[in-house]
């Protein structure tokens, strides 16, 4: 089975227009991420919060460690729309911490994380822990967590504040992404890609441009993740309707790399954006349904709890539920939109549509910066239909310098 | 007037080049000068353009885009590197005069052709992001451009 989007629209393109597409969506993820530096600044960050915890003479603090979960500890983090700082999640683990009340606990963490003159001023309470407000650059999200006290049985299991903040519950970061990073590095199985396509296409004089290569999406589950969520954070972006009520990322990231490990398993693929369309379009049967005390619930089960649903607020709240089928739908159809044009204006367009103005401009700015990388290195040629490409042929294009009046 | 040298590539060899790189142009010598048709084939992301080539050994080469009609497309709003651009007329800045990136001694196939492919390129990112991706020179200006509107 290929998916259908990709049958009826994207099977149409050229081998170089779906190449273009992947290489944009590459570097419109790359836009929504944070810069290497920023990674870099935000992990001596949190690694001086670590250390100032682990410090303190309460023996609470013995064995404290700080360290990343959620979307950035699993490389799927986007940037907030309209806004600067990302929101980078982190666990304070406390090895012993173990029979203290959560809010104490919580309590004693901020009250630590106050008296170090450089942090007093940046933090602020939140419902399980705290956070720290860098501003235009990050927020840094801290929750405590003790060894696990409900009997999850299971590596990476810890207990967290539930959020009234009156007993532990259960949580498994670590498990969560080490399941997720298993899924996200299968491999998918691409067609007919052999030794003998590359001496058919020398025979036919075919550029070896127009073969399909897969090493442009960096990852095409964490890739599939961010545009995902991104378009979520556009269309619910004051959205009355659906006001805090569209799909949280967990779901969404749940349910795709659910489905990413099941089609890479059980399908092969043309290219990758065939992978991405496959995995969106499917998305949705993995949400099961239970019969929970004569009720018919839905269920988006966590990999490494089964008893946690993490849809369980749509069974009380049906708008939210609706709200994942809108967002799915209109998801899908802009991908559809995406593949219907052809011109770089339109792409353009599309992409906007998809992911964002500033994104779609991000994307398409990287595009001529890396044709302005080969230019610059004499790495271009044309082709004898007038095309310029990076596969060597006859003619390289020699330096120039656009001249004349200006626009 | 330019004077002749030797070294410089004759129309017909030119004309052969370029016969040769880029085979369905047409074109012909006529009183010295060379006229060359021939359809560009971008990739489907930038479009196919018709353009024309003039040439003599007196006078430097002169690029058109004959068709699509950029006036049209642009609504009027002249892009940078532009030489003519009015309702009847586009001619392109391809390179930079005295700076030997263009002589008679090159040939056309190898310098003219893939540089108007990549300014043909540039428009198309200028018509999509209102930024003009490809650099370049402006006589007595530095600044870079927006659509519509110097910064």
């Amino acid at each position: 089975m290929t998916s259908s989007i990709y049958r009826n629209n994207y099977a149409a393109l050229s081998a170089k227009q779906q190449t273009l597409f992947t290489e944009l969506i590459e570097y419109a993820c790359q836009s929504l991420e944070p810069s290497v530096s920023k990674r870099e600044l935000a992990e001596k960050r949190y690694k001086s919060v670590g250390t100032w915890l682990a410090e303190s003479d309460d023996l609470m603090f013995i064995g404290a460690e700080i360290y990343p979960q959620g979307s950035q500890r699993i490389g799927t983090t986007t940037k907030p729309i309209f806004r600067e700082e990302f929101d980078l999640d982190f666990i304070c683990y406390l090895p012993n911490a173990v029979g203290i009340h959560p809010d104490i606990c919580r309590q004693k963490v901020i009250a630590r994380i106050k008296e170090n003159g450089n942090f007093r001023d940046l933090v602020c309470e939140l419902n399980r822990g705290c956070r720290l407000d860098y501003a235009d650059e990050f927020h840094l999200d801290i929750t405590p967590g003790i060894p696990d006290q409900n009997h999850a049985n299971e590596y990476g299991a810890i207990s967290v504040p539930d959020k009234k903040l009156k007993e532990w519950k259960a949580s498994n970061p670590k498990g969560y992404a080490q399941d997720f990073d298993n899924k996200a590095e299968l491999e998918p199985v691409y067609i007919g890609i052999s030794d003998a396509m590359f001496a058919r296409a020398a025979l036919d004089a075919k550029n070896i441009e127009e073969l399909p290569k897969h090493t442009r999406l960096k990852g095409i589950l964490r890739r599939g993740v961010q545009i995902m969520k991104r378009h979520r954070d556009l269309l619910f972006y004051d959205n009355f309707e659906y006001d805090g009520k569209a799909p949280i990322s967990i779901i969404i990231t749940t349910l795709a790399a659910l489905a990413y490990a099941d089609v890479v398993n059980h399908q092969r693929f043309n290219n990758e954006l065939e992978v991405l369309l496959t995995v969106v379009e499917s998305m949705p049967k993995y949400i099961k349904t239970k019969v929970v005390d004569g009720n018919i619930e839905m269920w988006v089960t966590n990999p490494k709890n089964i008893h946690e649903n993490f849809a369980e607020k749509w069974n009380v709240d049906s708008k939210r539920m609706e709200a994942f089928r809108y967002w799915h739908s209109d998801f899908v159809d802009k991908l559809i939109d995406l593949a219907s044009v052809a011109s770089l204006p339109l792409i353009k367009e599309k992409l906007k549509a998809l992911l964002g103005d500033k994104t779609s401009i991000s994307a398409m700015d990287k595009h001529f910066e890396v044709l302005n990388e080969k230019r610059e290195k004499s790495n271009l040629f044309i082709m004898k239909t007038g095309a310029i490409t990076s596969a060597v042929t006859a003619t390289p294009v020699k330096a120039n310098t656009f001249f004349g009046k200006r626009g | 007037m330019k004077k002749f040298r030797n070294t410089d590539i004759n129309l017909s060899r030119q004309l052969h080049h370029l016969m040769k790189n880029f085979p369905h142009g047409k074109g012909y010598i006529k009183r010295n000068k060379l006229i060359w048709h021939c359809l560009l084939e971008l990739d489907e992301a930038y479009g196919s353009y018709k353009i024309k080539l003039t040439y003599d050994l007196n006078s430097s080469p002169k690029i058109y885009v004959v068709s699509p009609d950029l006036y049209e497309i642009t609504n009027g709003i002249e892009p940078p590197h532009i030489y003519v651009f009015n309702e009847k007329t586009t001619q392109l800045c391809l390179y930079l005069p005295s700076s030997g990136e263009w002589s008679s001694e090159k040939y056309l196939s190898d310098t003219m052709i893939p540089w108007t492919s990549l300014w043909l390129m540039y428009f198309t990112g200028w018509l999509t992001t209102g930024k003009w991706h490809g650099g370049g020179e402006h006589p007595g200006a530095n600044e870079s451009f927006i659509k519509g509107k110097v910064l």
